[in-house]
């Protein structure tokens, strides 16, 4: 599914350079549900970015189902993102303007799809995230677990096959965050959805079937992950 | 006073962060002021007739008439109210024989052939009257004096004349004329004075003169038999090519007629004689005759109410900018809240931030009235007074200015006030 | 229809900015009400200003001998004779009152039907007879006053000329008007010798304009006489220059002559139309203006303000064109509603206008053009700030900007 070979990324800001992924080479197949853990700085936000095709990288090649992602331009990737990526942020980013019927049902507007197939979908969607009383609450009106709860019914409202995560638990309380996980074993189960979270909490990432670890910039083996921890 | 000053800085460098924000702001504000200032400025000279002597009166006759009627709602209301202010020649001297005037004139304008004697002939407006029409009608002079009853007495009458100031700009770029010889008629005269055209305000002396005519000389009614003016109102209509003698004795109204009637006395006698010459004539008293121009002519209070439009835009669109920028500093407001700031303090902060760029916008616009007004002097030709912004417009526009300050600064200072400080805090 | 662009989500979520929304639905309107009343009265003075008078002004030359001394009535008509004698070899002329189009608004007469109450109003004319072919003015009924002239009327009894707009008014066809009798301020007894076509001697700006009435006088002063030439089309320096000669080779020290083409925009009134229209035109650019760097600031403002929403909503699949497309829509749709009810206001308003200047009736192409101008700047004061907006990386959605 996602394919990256010796992906490296530098910032610039001013006179500074920041190297944020050096020599990343990972694979995930299709159906896998990988978490990626590091601390802070260590470039785990940066791999996502890229891997959502939401930002650009400077050396290395990056293949999204077999599609060399270089080669696409802005429409073709914004194309991309929409039909076959989902997105969950920590902050839940939902658009506060917009109610959560309107907030679920973007992805599936800028598809073009038309409005019956489209309100088909979302209520689909709303019933199985058990939102369907809340359709038209603003997200101020809505409680830390629900508003992540749109934001992952917004992330699968287009059924992507591919689901990236950044730190989805991060704002929400245990049980919030266990419901939330659950569902995320649920999806990768039940339609072979591929998953990558992106963590820095290592209970969150014990919930993966496969775990990587990331440090500056690269992947690390697991055993150097821990003493790293340890230290 | 010290929190007020703090809270100036506040605003100040909330202003300064979003510097081409502020910039908008205020220019906005200072071009709606600049045009409404103007407006309120052309407006309001028709209705300042300033300095008017209380015992000062003219005899009019009959007010309502279809000429009236047929001028009024039109641009040119104004034309219809001439007619019945003029009266006969023999009716002057009808009156003036009583005695009872204490001062007296006629007035009235017609058009003749002169300039002055170094230059070839050409059309000049003339303003025929007696020596006491200055004092009558306060008129102010720039240059000289005015003539005398004396130079009028004499035998024969000196051939002295005075000029308006929009004359003398045109004959000689408004520089001391006095001494200088203009030819009229093939008569030469001596200019005694130069008339001053007043700053923002008409004079009783502007009404009922033609634009066209307004850069006139004054001359001597004395002179009039020997100088045959052709008069530009005769009512009723004198025949065509009549000439002066032959009007002069017609039951035609030519002049206007002022006089100054000191006492209660005098003046009940005075209608007494008028009242003999025909039921319709009456006494009017120049401050009666200033107050009918209370209202600036229909184009005029048209441009003030567009302006005054356009003011609301622009009251709105602070408010809409004071609002947004407020809005978008909620968080940081927040935090002012929770450190101990009470919602009023929040409430008065913003209102002073609405009402300090208002009031500099507003000053700024005072100031780009200045050329504004004169551009439309320029544009509107021979105005009888030079437009100029007057303390008292400035005083109004300031005053509007505050107004539009504090209901732009209020709205938003409100909505932000109301909003509880744990909204935004988590938000930064 | 895109579905990206429908203004159902754009609808719901102002429900929620009410008071931005209001603002700026109050400014747009306000500022449509402003911008349609400007357009109307520049509209009147622009009519006033090009207004045809019904006279080929082109073609019209002006003459005048002044008296540098006054001279008696008589010895100026035998002087306007002898000019007109001259003149006439050159091109028609007539001796004539006053400048066509001068700068002076004269008074009326006052026209009376036998068994009229009131009178009715009309602007004179007094010309010598050849005033019609002078003024280039067509005879449409009845006769010219040359010819009326001669054909003996009662004595006391003038001939006089209507224009078209009095005969029917007073007569109800032209050609009933023809060899009525009437009263007339200045002339006593007339008698209508005839109708010409509707022009308008002094400017469109009086009330009934072209309301006139032509009465056959030898209209000299004592300080001047006036002549009025029609020139062949092209042919009007010829008449100038010959009219010039014509009138220095009559012996007359005591007088001065000059001759000009008449030029309308050398009239007050035309420096006051078009003087009027400069500025009002300067305070409609002023609120259009105002309104414009207004919504700009706010709109990149509002653009600045939604960064990290822009962010998630190119994450979500929205290309550049969409982000466009979605804050020039938010931006319609807030503006049509300020235009309804701008509309609205703005027929308020024009009652009280009308009332005090009857001129500023409100039509429709006024109204249609205010609104485009305001489609057009809203389009423009969102379009910079929507093309920045479309600048704004996927990332922002998780990064700071």
């Amino acid at each position: 599914m996602l394919k990256m070979a010796k992906i490296g990324k530098v910032y610039r800001t001013g006179l500074v350079e920041t190297a944020a992924l050096e020599d990343l080479t990972l694979e995930v197949a299709r159906g896998d549900f990988v978490s990626l853990m590091g601390p802070s700085g260590s470039g785990k936000t940066t791999f996502l970015n890229i891997a959502g095709l939401l930002d650009t990288y400077d050396r290395g090649r990056y293949l999204l189902d077999g599609v060399d992602v270089a080669g696409l331009n802005d429409d073709q990737q914004s194309r991309l993102r929409n039909e076959r990526i989902g997105f969950i942020f920590q902050s839940f980013n939902l658009i506060p303007d917009l109610d959560v019927y309107d907030n679920v049902e973007v992805p599936l507007r800028y598809r073009r799809l038309p409005m019956g197939e489209r309100r088909d979908r979302v209520e689909e969607v709303l019933v199985q995230m058990g939102l369907t009383a809340r359709m038209r609450h603003l997200p101020s009106q809505l409680s830390g677990g629900q508003q992540q709860r749109v934001a992952i019914a917004r992330a699968l409202v287009g059924q992507p096959q591919l689901l990236l995560a950044d730190e989805p638990t991060g704002n929400l309380d245990t049980i919030a965050s266990r419901q939330v996980l659950d569902l995320l074993e649920k999806i990768n189960a039940e339609r072979q959805t591929t998953i990558v979270i992106v963590t820095h909490d290592p209970t969150l990432a014990a919930r993966a079937r496969r775990k990587l670890h990331v440090l500056d910039g690269r992947l690390i083996d697991p055993q150097a992950a821990r003493e790293h921890a340890a230290s | 006073m010290t929190t007020l000053l703090y809270n100036l800085r506040l605003v100040g460098k909330s202003l300064r962060r979003d510097p081409w924000f502020t910039v908008v702001m205020v220019l906005s504000q200072a071009l709606s002021v600049s045009i409404f200032v103007t407006a309120l400025t052309t407006a309001q000279r028709y209705t300042n007739t300033g300095e008017v002597p209380g015992d000062v009166f003219r005899v009019e006759g009959q007010r309502d008439n279809t000429l009236m009627r047929f001028y009024g709602g039109s641009q040119f209301e104004i034309f219809g109210e001439f007619t019945a202010n003029y009266v006969t020649v023999p009716m002057v001297h009808t009156l003036a024989a009583t005695g009872l005037a204490t001062a007296s004139t006629v007035n009235f304008v017609a058009v003749m052939v002169g300039g002055p004697a170094d230059r070839a002939p050409d059309r000049l407006p003339a303003r025929f009257c007696d020596a006491d029409m200055f004092q009558l009608l306060n008129v102010d002079f720039r240059y000289g004096g005015p003539f005398t009853r004396a130079d009028e007495r004499a035998a024969p009458p000196a051939p002295v004349v005075v000029l308006s100031d929009l004359l003398n700009e045109k004959l000689y770029g408004g520089a001391d004329s006095v001494g200088r010889t203009l030819r009229i008629a093939g008569r030469d005269f001596r200019v005694v004075g130069v008339m001053r055209r007043r700053t923002g305000r008409m004079s009783l002396l502007d009404y009922g003169v033609p634009p066209e005519s307004m850069a006139n000389v004054v001359i001597p009614f004395a002179f009039a038999d020997q100088l045959r003016p052709v008069p530009w109102i005769s009512w009723p209509p004198a025949p065509a090519g009549a000439g002066w003698r032959a009007i002069a004795d017609s039951a035609s109204g030519v002049t206007e007629y002022w006089v100054r009637l000191p006492s209660e006395e005098a003046r009940t006698r005075f209608a007494a004689a008028l009242s003999a010459v025909g039921p319709q004539w009456k006494l009017h008293s120049a401050q009666e005759i200033a107050r009918r121009f209370s209202k600036p002519p229909p184009p005029y209070r048209v441009f003030v109410i567009l302006t005054l439009v356009v003011m609301e835009v622009s009251v709105i669109n602070l408010m809409r900018m004071l609002l947004a920028k407020a809005t978008s500093r909620a968080a940081e407001i927040g935090i002012h809240r929770a450190l101990g700031a009470g919602r009023n303090v929040i409430f008065s902060r913003q209102l002073l931030e609405g009402v300090l760029v208002s009031m500099v916008g507003s000053g700024l616009g005072v100031v780009l009235a200045v050329p504004t007004v004169s551009m439309f002097d320029r544009l509107i030709p021979d105005m009888p007074i030079r437009l100029a912004v007057t303390p008292t417009v400035v005083g109004i526009a300031l005053l509007i200015c505050l107004l539009a300050g504090l209901v732009s600064g209020i709205y938003p200072a409100w909505r932000i006030a109301s909003v509880p400080p744990t909204r935004y805090l988590g938000k930064v | 229809m895109n579905p990206s662009l429908e203004v159902g989500p754009i609808l719901r979520s102002l429900r929620h900015h009410k008071g931005a929304f209001s603002l700026l639905v109050l400014e747009v309107a306000l500022g449509f009400v402003m911008l349609t009343h400007t357009m109307i009265a520049v509209r009147y003075y622009f009519r006033l200003h090009v207004r045809p008078t019904g006279m080929p002004e082109d073609q019209l030359v002006i003459a005048r001998r002044r008296f540098l001394h006054p001279r008696d009535v008589e010895t100026a008509r035998a002087a306007a004779r002898a000019d007109i004698a001259a003149l006439a070899r050159i091109a028609p002329a007539a001796a004539t009152e006053t400048v066509p189009l001068p700068e002076a608004v004269a008074f009326p007469v006052a026209l009376t039907r036998p068994g009229d109450s009131q009178p009715n109003f009309a602007w004179p004319v007094r010309a010598t007879p050849a005033v019609t072919a002078a003024l280039g003015v067509q005879v449409v009924a009845g006769t010219d006053l040359e010819a009326a002239i001669r054909t003996r009327l009662p004595s006391g009894t003038t001939p006089i000329l209507l224009t078209w707009s009095v005969a029917e008014k007073l007569f109800g066809t032209i050609d009933n008007a023809v060899g009525q009798p009437m009263d007339g301020s200045g002339f006593g007894h007339a008698r209508v010798a005839g109708v010409v076509r509707d022009f308008a001697y002094r400017s469109a700006w009086v009330p009934n304009a072209m309301s006139m009435v032509i009465v056959p006088t030898e209209p000299v002063t004592e300080h001047e006489v006036i002549y009025v030439m029609h020139a062949p089309a092209g042919g009007r320096a010829a008449v100038v220059d010959g009219a010039t000669r014509a009138l220095a080779a009559i012996a007359d020290a005591d007088s001065a002559i000059v001759v000009k083409p008449l030029d309308r925009t050398a009239t007050r009134f035309a420096g006051l139309s078009s003087g009027a229209m400069i500025i009002l035109i300067w305070t409609g650019f002023l609120v259009v203006a105002v309104a414009l760097a207004g919504s700009l600031a706010l709109a990149s403002f509002s653009v600045a303000e939604r960064t990290r929403q822009i962010g998630v909503r190119r994450a979500l699949g929205a290309n550049r064109g969409e982000i466009v497309s979605y804050f020039l829509l938010e931006n319609f749709v807030l503006t049509t509603f300020g235009l309804g009810l701008g509309l609205g206001l703005a027929i308020g308003l024009n009652q009280v206008l009308r009332r005090i200047m009857v001129e500023m009736k409100l039509t429709p192409d006024e109204a249609l053009l205010s609104m485009a101008v305001f489609l057009v700047t809203g389009l423009l004061s969102a379009l910079v700030p929507a093309r920045r907006a479309a600048l704004i990386p996927p990332w922002a959605a998780t990064r700071t900007l």
